[in-house]
């Protein structure tokens, strides 16, 4: 059924109802989302002075932003801390993706989903704290290790700091990268692997050379979900990360409620999100490129 | 005579750079049992999905009962549709799904009860209201569908190859009830398949599609016996084609030269549209060829040949035989019958004709 | 060489469920210890930061206020994820893979930018932060969850069942409301599900977009900087946990139930 149609000579017009139909989220996304980012982008151009804003147009906020050296250190050191935990969390996944989609028999592959993805249904506050508690001075870890004696002293350098960050953040995202890996191991025609067997390759050769290279795009995937959103995250730094594990999304709060200078912060939260969606593409880019070479 | 019930002027439906329907006419009589049969993408469930008012046509003209239906939707047609699939609501039981359509009627509890046990005798569905939908066999949710459609009564019953989905046997039985359900409601069935027996068999009338026009409408026996071309010889049974030549016209008829078959005068009636010195193509089907065996005596009409490939298939066998002369083979279908020996590759054999089953393209 | 990878594997997978388990196990431990510092050894069994919950009134304030949220933001974000996957699943249109690219969004976008975007034009458009400003941003995340789970359930809708309606009389919405609305209806439940789960747990979008009435995470947020407040927030933190269990396993029941029934539906022919 077309756009328009023709009824006895005149034109009968029809809007496509897809379109009316998607116009309420479609409406909502770009009233609460892509104008409120303008918005942001509009104001990162303003100034604050005291209570009000002046808005001439300026480009005193990004000046700042990437001159000061305070914000070029957190900004880096969240790309680290992102970097890190992605390249943590997608390593640790692998396998566990692996294991449910090869070694579980079929008619149990949902539950294990599912096992794996019940610890991140409490409280996520709740779960940075229990780390806290894991990892701390008086924690599990050093409590354990102190009565198995291996060692005398706690362990300090597991919390407050980056390390402790990169921890808890790597549990936190752990389910948003097993789930991709899984699903394009699963996609794995299994008789692919047969062929190869058939063939004469070995067990490892096989994972190397059909099943790795086949599972790319999941873990390209999970690699992509991992990092953007752990940019933006200030509320593990701020409970494990101590003084020195702060992160750029830390100040981008600090402007916009403490300091109270929302252009500086909207500045910092557009630069960052320009250098990540850059960092992403890029990524993506490279990782295409390698995926042709090899088709 | 009758009326028509449907009547299709130059129909065009394109999805895209596809031309599903290619400008399609065509009369279907009330009361009839007529079958759109044609081979997999032609454009069969687009025509019957346009009828139902699934599809709007890019041009054309669909009547029903003497009423345009451009711009009239699906659920405001004189047609009901029995699906592939049969689309069995599965969330009812039997009795929500064909009395379906009656709530918008407003009928009353007892009406409504009444006309679906009156629906579900009719497909011998007898006690089967209550039945959890999803519990239901192949066969049984066909009868639902049918039940869900007759019910309303419909001008047009259009049905979308219901029969392919279930097993041989089934089949054959569903078709043979189809077709008495058809007889005794007297409703006219459009029936869309790919299976040439079924439409042959069931049909009143049959309409060959290809690349989304039809080449020919005619009664079964007709399509097997008169092929309007080709295509439709081709797609129909199967014919054995031999080159020929036109020649003069006589008297009795007119002369034609066949490779490996030699010269026979044909009706001229039947040469029609060739002329004198036209290179053609004579088609004869397999069932009209006979091998002569040694006992039977030879009539005027023999070729000779030998016998280059056999399939055995229980009731009948079926030859290849190299003609003399050419190097056409023909294929030659004989019924088993008692005294009738399976000839072995090699045999030197002749072989009769009949010339009025020849057709000339 | 094959079995002995395998059981490095089995090792690994078992270390990794414990580096998994570890804060969930944790959290019911801290809540019956009878102690007032959350740390090891263990101190033996009591219910009085249960008990606590109770009587703390800031709580049961935030509590209430969630429920609202999450009740809400579950609801309106079904109604929106119902209208996209029914558009994705169902219709063509121009500027489709744009369109559900838009909506979709906010499943790849840090949190801290929804917060900040939407705090921004609450303030510049002279609105007050409320719940309802919290809503708008949890509707905005919960969409494209809503919108991924209500797709899979309208593919699995065969299509032939909502034309057999049209067919056989009914308009589009009788169709929408007797067929199509039945059998997606495990899927809007475990929509809706699931969206208040996300809604009832969210904290970075609630911290920028609270105003004076907060939601629970923001609540235990707060409770997080006094030390003996930590129990009874472990105790609160159980509470929750068993909560989003029960929710979550309905979820996944109701999801099991919808794709067993579109499954029957196509199954068709032969049994
Ligand atoms: N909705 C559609 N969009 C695009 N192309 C379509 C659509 N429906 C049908 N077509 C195309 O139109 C042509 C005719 O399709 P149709 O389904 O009518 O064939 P058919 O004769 O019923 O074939 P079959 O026997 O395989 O069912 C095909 O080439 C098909 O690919
Ligand atoms: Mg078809």
């Amino acid at each position: 059924m077309g756009a328009a149609a023709i009824v006895r000579g005149r034109w009968r017009f029809r809007l496509p109802s897809g379109l009316v139909l998607v116009s309420p989220p479609l409406l909502y996304a770009i009233l609460l989302l892509a104008l409120p980012i303008a918005a942001v982008v509009t104001i990162s151009f303003w100034t604050q002075n005291y209570l009000d804003l002046d808005r001439t147009f300026t480009l005193a906020n990004y000046r700042e932003a990437w001159s000061q050296p305070v914000y070029r250190v957190l900004m880096l050191r969240s790309l680290a801390v992102s970097a890190t935990v992605t390249l943590c969390t997608v390593l640790l996944a692998f396998p566990i993706a692996y294991f449910v989609s090869f070694h579980v028999p079929q008619h149990r592959k949902s539950l294990w989903i599912f096992l794996i993805t019940i610890p991140f249904w409490t409280s996520y506050l709740m779960r940075i704290f229990l780390w806290k508690v894991i990892l701390g001075y008086n924690g599990v870890i050093n409590g354990t290790l102190i009565r198995l004696g291996i060692i005398e002293e706690p362990l300090s350098f597991i919390l407050y700091n980056v390390n402790a960050v990169v921890i808890t953040l790597s549990h936190a995202w752990a389910p948003f990268a097993i789930l991709p890996i899984f699903v394009a191991l699963e996609k794995i025609d299994r008789s692919l692997l047969e062929a190869a067997t058939d063939l004469g390759e070995g067990t490892v050769r096989k994972f190397l050379r059909i099943t790795l290279p086949l599972a790319l795009p999941g873990v390209l995937g999970a690699a992509i979900i991992v990092f953007i959103p752990t940019v933006g995250d200030y509320v593990t730094p701020r409970l494990v990360g101590g003084p020195n594990g702060l992160l750029i999304a830390n100040m981008i709060e600090l402007q916009f409620k403490k300091a109270n200078n929302p252009p500086l912060g909207a500045a910092l939260a557009i630069s960052s999100m320009l250098i990540v969606a850059a960092l992403s593409l890029i990524f993506v880019r490279l990782n295409r490129h390698h995926l042709r070479d090899r088709s | 005579m009758s009326e028509p019930i449907i009547e299709l002027q130059e129909v065009f439906k394109t999805f895209g750079r596809i031309v599903a329907l290619n400008g399609v006419s065509a009369e279907i009589i009330q009361g009839e049992f007529f079958s759109l049969l044609g081979p997999s993408g032609c454009g069969k469930t687009t025509l019957l999905r346009a009828i139902a008012g699934f599809e709007d046509p890019d041009s054309g003209n669909i009547r029903i009962d003497g009423r345009d239906m451009t711009g009239v939707e699906a659920n405001r047609r004189p047609t009901n549709m029995v699906f592939q699939n049969y689309a069995i609501f599965p969330h009812m039981t039997v009795a929500g799904n064909v009395g379906f359509g009656l709530t918008r009627k407003k009928l009353g509890t007892t009406e409504t009860m009444r006309l679906i046990d009156e629906a579900l005798r009719m497909v011998s569905l007898e006690g089967f209201q209550e039945r959890d939908a999803r519990t239901l066999s192949g066969g049984q949710k066909q009868r639902v569908a049918l039940a869900r459609a007759l019910i309303l009564r419909p001008k047009v019953l259009l049905l979308d190859e219901p029969l392919s989905a279930l097993d041989r046997k089934l089949r054959e039985q569903m078709q043979s009830e189809l077709r008495n359900l058809q007889r005794a409601v007297g409703i006219t069935f459009v029936l869309v398949t790919h299976d040439q027996e079924e439409a042959l068999t069931m049909s009143d009338r049959v309409a060959i599609m290809f690349d989304g026009s039809i080449v020919q409408i005619s009664t079964p026996e007709e399509l097997y016996t008169a092929p309007a071309n080709l295509q439709v010889a081709e797609f129909i049974g199967s014919m054995n084609f031999l080159r020929a030549t036109v020649g003069r016209a006589t008297s009795q008829g007119t002369e034609v030269e066949v490779e490996g078959l030699g010269k026979l005068i044909m009706a001229s009636e039947s040469v029609k549209p060739h002329s004198a010195g036209d290179n053609v193509s004579a088609g004869i089907r397999p069932e009209m060829l006979t091998v002569l065996f040694d006992e039977e005596a030879g009539t005027a009409r023999v070729a000779e040949g030998q016998i280059a490939d056999r399939s055995y298939y229980g009731d009948m066998t079926y030859y290849a035989v190299r003609l003399e002369g050419t190097e056409q083979t023909v294929t030659v279908s004989m019924r088993n019958t008692a005294n009738r020996p399976i000839l072995p590759l090699g045999s030197r054999v002749r072989i009769n004709w009949n010339a009025d089953s020849i057709v000339l393209f | 060489m094959m079995r002995g990878g395998f059981r490095f594997l089995t090792a690994y997978v078992a270390a990794y469920l414990l580096f998994l388990y570890a804060p969930v196990l944790l959290l019911p431990i801290f809540a019956f210890n009878d102690s007032r510092v959350v740390a090891f050894p263990l101190q033996g069994f009591t219910l009085d930061w249960f008990r606590l919950l109770l009587e703390t009134e800031p709580l049961h304030a935030a509590t209430r206020n969630s429920l609202i949220v999450a009740s809400v933001a579950a609801f309106l974000s079904t109604a929106m994820g119902l209208c996209a996957a029914r558009a994705a699943t169902r219709h063509s249109f121009a500027g489709k893979k744009g369109i559900m690219g838009l909506i979709m969004v906010p499943l790849v976008l840090p949190e801290i930018i929804v917060g900040v975007s939407l705090l921004v034009v609450i303030l510049q458009a002279g609105f007050n932060l409320n719940l309802w400003s919290i809503i708008l941003g949890h509707v905005l995340i919960c969409t494209p969850f809503c919108t991924v789970i209500l797709s899979t359930a309208f593919s699995n809708l065969d299509r032939n069942l909502e034309e057999a309606a049209i067919d056989l009389g009914e308009t589009k919405l009788t169709t929408f409301r007797r067929v199509i609305l039945p059998l997606v209806m495990p899927g809007i439940m475990a929509s809706i599900l699931i969206a208040f789960t996300i809604s009832l747990d969210e904290f970075i979008i609630a911290f920028f977009l609270s105003g004076t009435e907060t939601t629970l995470p923001v609540y235990i947020w707060s409770q997080l900087r006094f030390p003996a407040r930590l129990p009874s927030v472990m105790a609160l933190g159980t509470v929750l946990l068993a909560i989003s269990l029960i929710l979550l396993v309905s979820a996944e029941y109701l999801r099991r139930r919808a794709s067993d029934r579109s499954a029957a539906a196509n199954a068709g022919g032969n049994f």
